[in-house]
C-alpha cells in the first residue's frame, strides 16, 4: 500500500495550516497569497528544480524567452544521449536590423556573424572552446544563439512554480517551512502578534535551513560515487 | 430551550408591578433579540469559531443564477442575520450541498478587487469566495456545477427570525457585572414603565400629534 502523496496542492497546504493552528477561514485568501510568494521565493533561491522546455531557434539564431522564465540555467543540445550545454558569451552581438517589416542581420555590424575562437591547433593552448554560445537579453526577453539556427534546443530555466493552467503543487518537504512562513507573515496584520515576529522569523529561518540541508546534501550512494569518481583505473595484472 | 419557552420564561420573570402585567410578546422578543445579539458578539470576541454552535442551517434552493448583465452569482440571504465585525458576518459557513472540503471562504469586496487585479491567488485558487452584505451574498469564482446544485449556509440569525418551536441556544456568558441572560433581558425591559405606576406629578411632556400641530 502506498503512502500519502509527496506533493500537496498549495491550497490544501494552506487549509491544513488553518486547521493546525485553529484559524478561521477569515484570512484564507491572504494566507494563500503569501504561500504563492513563498513558493516563488523558494524556486528562485533554494530549489534545484528547473523547468525543461524544447524551444525553437529562429533562422536568425534567436530564441524568444518563455513568459514564465525568471532565470535561465542552461541552453542545451542533445549529444550522445546527454544534454550538451552551451557557453554564455555576454558580449555576443545582440542586435538585429529591420528592412521594412522584416527583421534580419546587418553583417557589417557584426549581427549574425559566427564567433571566432582563437584556436591555435597546437599544444599548450589555454582554456576551452564550445561549438555553441548564447547571450541573454533580459530586456528584450531574447536569447541569441551562436552555432545553431532554425533548430530546436532545450531550455532549462527557473520559473515561479505557480501553474497558470493547472493545480499548483508543492513538495511535502516544504510544508513545515510554509507553515512557519505563514506564522511569521500573519504578525504583520494581527497587531497582538507583533512581539512574536522575531521568534517566528527565527523559526522560519530554521525551517528554511532544514530544507536547504535536505536539498543540498548528498546521499550515501552519491558520496560513494563522488569518492570513486576520483579514482584512477589501473591495469589488471 | 425552544423560542416560546424562552419568551415565556422572561415573561414570568418580569416583576408584577401592574394588574395586567402585559408586555406585548414582540416587545419581549425585541429585548431578547438585543441581548442575544450582544451575547453572540461576546462569544465572537472570545473566539469566532465558537459561533458555529449558534447557527441555523439554510439550504439555498438551486440553481443559483448569474446576473445576465454583470455575470455575478448572488443569492438573497435566506434569512436575516446578526452582523459580526469579520468578513463572514452572520454567515458563518457556506458549504457545498453534499459534504465536501473547504470550498467557500469569506472575503470582503476590497479583497475581491485586489485578487482580480493580477494576484497569484486568482491563478491558483479553485475555491469560491463569498461576500456578505446586508441582504445578499455575492460569490467570487463560483462554478456552474456548484451553482446548479445549490449551497448550504449556516447563519447566526436574530431571535425574531426563529419560529416558536425552534430550539434557540443561549450562550452561557455573563457581562462584566456578572449578569446572565435573564438579568440582561429584564434590565432592558426594566426601562419600560409599568402602566399603573404613572406619576401624575411628573413634568408634562408636550405631545406632538401626527398632524404636527
Amino acid at each position: 500500500m502506498a503512502d500519502t502523496s509527496a506533493l500537496v496542492s498549495i491550497e490544501n497546504a494552506v487549509t491544513d495550516y488553518l486547521l493546525g493552528y485553529k484559524k478561521t477561514t477569515e484570512d484564507y485568501v491572504i494566507y494563500l497569497k503569501h504561500a504563492c510568494t513563498l513558493l516563488t521565493d523558494f524556486m528562485i533561491h533554494d530549489s534545484q528544480e528547473a523547468r525543461s522546455e524544447k524551444i525553437a531557434v529562429s533562422a536568425l539564431g534567436i530564441i524568444e524567452m518563455p513568459t514564465d522564465l525568471i532565470r535561465l540555467k542552461d541552453v542545451c543540445v542533445a549529444w550522445n544521449g546527454e544534454w550538451w550545454t552551451m557557453t554564455e558569451r555576454p558580449n555576443m552581438v545582440n542586435t538585429t536590423t529591420f528592412t521594412g517589416l522584416v527583421e534580419g542581420h546587418d553583417t557589417d555590424f557584426g549581427e549574425g556573424v559566427a564567433i571566432h575562437d582563437g584556436i591555435t591547433g597546437t599544444f599548450g593552448s589555454k582554456g576551452a572552446v564550445n561549438d555553441y554560445y548564447y547571450a541573454v537579453d533580459m530586456k528584450q526577453r531574447r536569447i541569441f544563439i551562436d552555432g545553431l539556427v532554425s533548430d530546436t534546443v532545450l531550455l532549462r530555466y527557473v520559473s515561479s512554480g505557480i501553474s497558470a493552467t493547472e493545480t499548483t503543487y508543492i513538495p511535502i518537504l516544504l510544508v513545515p517551512m510554509l507553515e512557519s512562513y505563514l506564522l511569521e507573515k500573519e504578525t504583520y496584520w494581527i497587531p497582538e502578534l507583533v512581539r512574536e515576529r522575531p521568534m517566528r522569523k527565527k523559526s522560519f529561518t530554521n525551517e528554511r535551513l532544514k530544507v536547504r540541508n535536505v536539498i543540498n546534501s548528498l546521499t550515501a550512494s552519491q558520496w560513494r560515487d563522488l569518492f570513486w569518481g576520483s579514482m584512477s583505473q589501473s591495469p589488471k595484472r | 430551550m425552544i423560542k416560546k419557552e424562552i419568551r415565556s420564561l422572561i415573561f414570568n420573570e418580569l416583576p408584577k408591578l401592574d394588574k395586567t402585567n402585559k408586555y406585548h410578546p414582540r416587545v419581549i422578543d425585541a429585548a431578547i433579540e438585543k441581548v442575544l445579539a450582544e451575547m453572540y458578539n461576546d462569544v465572537f470576541k472570545t473566539s469566532p469559531l465558537g459561533l458555529q454552535r449558534f447557527t441555523k442551517t439554510y439550504t439555498v434552493t438551486p440553481p443559483i443564477f448569474a446576473d445576465a448583465t454583470t455575470g455575478l452569482y448572488t443569492i438573497t440571504l435566506p434569512a436575516a442575520i446578526i452582523p459580526f465585525p469579520d468578513k463572514a458576518s452572520g454567515v458563518r459557513r457556506i458549504s457545498t450541498y453534499a459534504q465536501g472540503g473547504l470550498t467557500f471562504f469569506p472575503m470582503d469586496a476590497r479583497e475581491v478587487d485586489f485578487v482580480m487585479s493580477g494576484s497569484n491567488v486568482n491563478t491558483v485558487t479553485a475555491k469560491i469566495g463569498y461576500i456578505v452584505s446586508q441582504t445578499q451574498i455575492e460569490f467570487y469564482n463560483m462554478t456552474a456545477a456548484i451553482a446548479t446544485v445549490g449551497v448550504r449556509t449556516d447563519l447566526v440569525i436574530p431571535f425574531s427570525v426563529y419560529i416558536d418551536t425552534d430550539t434557540v441556544h443561549v450562550p452561557e456568558v455573563t457581562d462584566q457585572q456578572g449578569n446572565t441572560f435573564i438579568d440582561r433581558v429584564l434590565k432592558v425591559l426594566g426601562v419600560i414603565p409599568p402602566v399603573d405606576l404613572m406619576d401624575d406629578n411628573r413634568d408634562e411632556v408636550q405631545k406632538q400629534s401626527n398632524s404636527g400641530q
